[in-house]
């Protein structure tokens, strides 16, 4: 039964992550993924392990050849790995576990309790291991090569790759769990949930950079007192041993993390059933009537999408969470802007000469864009209420429409003032100030326009989880690595040959290949992505 | 009010409404019966513009579906099989996002939702997140949301699934009320007894053709409605 379970949950993951919905009148309930798009997918993975493939074989020629050094290289990608897992996986779990509509159905059937619970699991292990062993796998591989191959080297590696997924796992049900159990007893709890996650994703950061941060420190303590000061590391550094082989630090790692994960498995198979069974949590609402307002239809629209992205805490954290990154950076440019231009002055490849920083800073606010992505789930997650809007008395652009609306006018204010903090902050001419400002703006645009696009072009109206639409589609993953491609490309080819145009030239350049692209991407959608939007039938 | 002529649809291969014409008029309750797949629900979901049809026409009051969809579905509304609603909204912001879409002035709404909900009984849990109705809740919403605008035609793909009798028995009420005030209603439905009483005309179809249709008498003469469906189906009664 388990294995049944497991299946049609990898199944529904996988597969849904490359169906697409069919148009009216198509044949079949799902259009079956494409040579493009299974060559889309082929180029992802591969773009992001080269991409670590090349950090981990820049870091290993830093600690590899030093002797007995080897186990700070795996403790530090370890950890890097261990972050960028939890935070693949720790927003979707809550969803994933308790709130999959088959659950319900599962449960009136005769199968074990764990099988279903395990099942679950699969799919958020799932998702971690994606995460994580992008960065751990192309480590021990580096590791392996720049080391040379032995039996316990590439054991103690894969082990490691494994006992990251799995920590990454049980902190991702860890958090699941302590949301499901604050959400019983909330009413409005979509919001709470929201700052309770963020709350617990801001102390793992805090926990994380701290560590990070003694890490020279430890380094210079493991260089001059040896093994005497490794005693009071233990745990860290038999984490950075296991990836080495060492027989003894696999061991107790093994214990260590089944010890946790037995820890959690307990607390989730007592209150599963409990909480994926509960109807809500306070007292039921009364309705008493209010005067009602008139507005128009559009804004009705526009209101619906504002209700579908506040319903849903892992929308907004997953596909919202840029929207913070470029406050964030707004606001520690503001307090820490000076120190920062003050060191970087001292350095000369940013003298004002090379033109570099400029075109930098404009770069930085893109990457902090590309994670918003608020368009591009939302035409997967009309699901099987998609017939709503298509029988209603408005165009498919009046719903398309709003769903664009939303994003910009939830990024517009974040981005200008990340924008304008950077643009006054850096030494700049009055227009590099302004095309860092355009190119900003321009870029975000781009982004609601793109992921709108890729979701109607990609479309899945079927899925049993929201998670499906709003974390692990096609259009969610193209649409956030085209952004962050888009983003690495205005500074890294200024680095490569765009320095002879200058900095205002290329951003200059940069900005009209952004208006292109936005305008381009308006047309689509008003014209064929409208007609497409009208078709989409579940 | 609803012209249908020689609509066609195909999915890949298979005909699944094969040249179907169908006239409704202002005032009638038409019923729709078939057994599963025979192209009731495409039929439906083609008349209310969610569905691109292959071949044919359908007319809305006097208006063609294809060239001024927008302004045929002003003039009807809708309620699936499977009330597949917002289950984002509370029942009361479904309804005045529903209201604001088709221009319901803002006294009207709150007076049709005030008659509405208490007629259905459902006022009370309309400050409910929709996601916590029942499958019956979640119908008596979607009826209110058609007749909150007054549309002329209604079309309903079988609309007594989940309700309570005290409530379908409301439903039939405010259908003939409906019809009485000079609209229209199609619906498709499996129970032949309610079709037999409620509707003014019926139509049977089959494998996607239409293989009788007229006023109640027209269609099953002497015998009962369900013989006449069980016969025409290819069973011995």
């Amino acid at each position: 039964m388990l294995r049944v379970l497991v299946k049609k949950e990898l199944k529904q993951i996988l597969l849904q992550s490359f169906l697409r919905s069919r148009k009216a009148g198509k044949n079949g309930k799902m259009t079956r993924p494409g040579k493009g798009m299974i060559a889309l997918w082929i180029f992802l993975i591969v773009y992001l392990v080269g991409f670590f493939s090349w950090g981990a074989w820049m870091l290993g020629t830093q600690f590899l050849p030093l002797p007995g050094l080897g186990w700070l290289y795996y403790l530090l990608f370890g950890a890097v790995a261990l972050l960028f897992g939890v935070l693949g996986s720790v927003f979707s779990t809550y969803s994933s576990l308790y709130l999959a509509k088959d659950n319900d159905l599962l449960l009136s059937l005769p199968i074990p309790l764990k099988d279903i619970i395990l099942s679950r699991l699969s799919g958020v292990y799932l998702m971690g291991l994606f995460y994580s062993a992008s960065l751990s796998l192309p480590a021990v591989v580096v590791g392996l090569i720049q080391c040379g191959f032995s039996l316990s080297r590439l054991l103690g590696g894969l082990l490691w790759v494994l006992v990251i997924s799995l920590v990454v796992l049980g902190l991702s049900c860890l958090l699941g769990w302590v949301v499901a159990r604050v959400s019983l007893r909330l009413k409005n709890k979509s919001f709470l949930i929201v700052l309770f996650s963020l709350a617990f994703f801001g102390l793992y950061y805090v926990v994380y950079f701290r560590l990070m941060n003694h890490l020279p420190e430890l380094l210079e303590k493991v260089m001059g007192y040896g093994e005497e000061i490794r005693g009071t590391v233990n745990p860290i550094y038999y984490f950075g041993r296991m990836g080495e082989g060492d027989w003894l630090s696999m061991l107790l790692w093994t214990l260590a993390v089944g010890l946790f994960l037995g820890l959690v498995w307990l607390l989730l198979r007592r209150s599963f059933l409990s909480v994926a069974t509960a109807s809500g949590g306070g007292k039921k609402a009364v309705y008493r009537e209010k005067a009602a307002h008139q507005g128009s239809a559009s804004a009705a629209l526009l209101r619906k999408e504002w209700y579908r992205f506040c319903s849903s805490p892992s929308y907004m954290l997953n596909c919202g969470l840029g929207l913070l990154f470029l406050l964030g950076l707004g606001i520690y440019l503001l307090i820490k802007g000076k120190e920062l231009m003050a060191m970087l002055a001292q350095l000369p490849f940013f003298s004002p000469a090379s033109g570099i920083l400029p075109v930098l800073a404009c770069a930085a606010c893109c990457m902090m864009s590309f994670m918003v992505d608020i368009t591009a789930p939302s035409v997967s997650l009309e699901g099987r209420s998609i017939w709503l809007v298509q029988s209603l008395p408005v165009t498919a652009w009046q719903v398309l429409r709003a769903k664009l609306t939303l994003q910009l006018a939830l990024s517009t204010l974040p981005t200008l003032f990340c924008g304008l903090v950077v643009a006054l902050l850096i030494p700049a001419t009055t227009a590099q100030r302004l095309l860092i400002l355009a190119n900003t703006l321009l870029f975000m645009l781009l982004m609601a326009l793109l992921g709108l696009a890729l979701g109607l072009r990609l479309a899945n109206l079927n899925w049993t989880n929201e998670m499906i639409p709003i974390k692990q589609s096609a259009a969610v993953a193209f649409t956030m690595i085209g952004g962050m491609s888009l983003a690495l490309a205005m500074g890294g080819l200024y680095l490569w040959f765009g320095m002879e145009l200058g900095a205002t030239g290329w951003m200059s350049v940069s900005a009209l290949l952004l208006l292109a692209g936005d305008a381009a991407l308006l047309l689509w959608l008003r014209g064929s992505g409208a007609r497409r939007f009208e078709r989409l039938t579940v | 009010m609803l012209n249908i002529e020689h609509l066609t649809k195909r999915y890949g291969d298979k005909l699944a409404v094969d040249d179907l014409s169908l006239h409704i008029a202002p005032g009638e309750i038409y019923g729709f019966i078939g057994h599963n797949g025979a192209g009731k629900t495409t039929t439906l979901k083609a008349a209310v513009g969610i569905l691109q049809f292959d071949s044919g026409s359908i007319r809305i009051h006097g208006r063609d579906l294809k060239q001024d969809p927008i302004g045929c579905k002003a003039e009807l509304a809708y309620i699936p099989d499977n009330p597949d609603l917002y289950e984002f909204m509370t029942g009361i912001k479904y309804l005045n996002f529903i209201a604001d879409v088709f221009g319901v002035s803002a006294e009207e709404r709150r007076a049709r939702i005030r008659e509405l909900a208490d007629r259905l009984e459902l006022t009370a849990d309309l400050a409910q997140p929709i996601s916590a109705y029942s499958h019956g809740m979640k119908q008596k919403l979607a009826v209110i949301a058609a007749w909150l605008h007054r549309p002329k035609l209604i079309l309903m793909d079988e609309p007594f699934v989940g309700l309570d009798p005290k409530a379908s028995h409301l439903l039939k009420q405010m259908m003939r009320e409906h019809c009485d005030r000079g609209g229209a209603i199609f619906f498709s439905t499996h129970v032949l007894e309610v079709a037999e009483k409620l509707c003014d005309k019926v139509a049977i179809i089959k494998q996607g053709r239409l293989i009788r249709s007229g006023t109640m008498e027209e269609v099953r003469g002497d015998d009962s409605l369900e013989e006449v469906f069980l016969e025409l189906e290819g069973e011995s009664c």
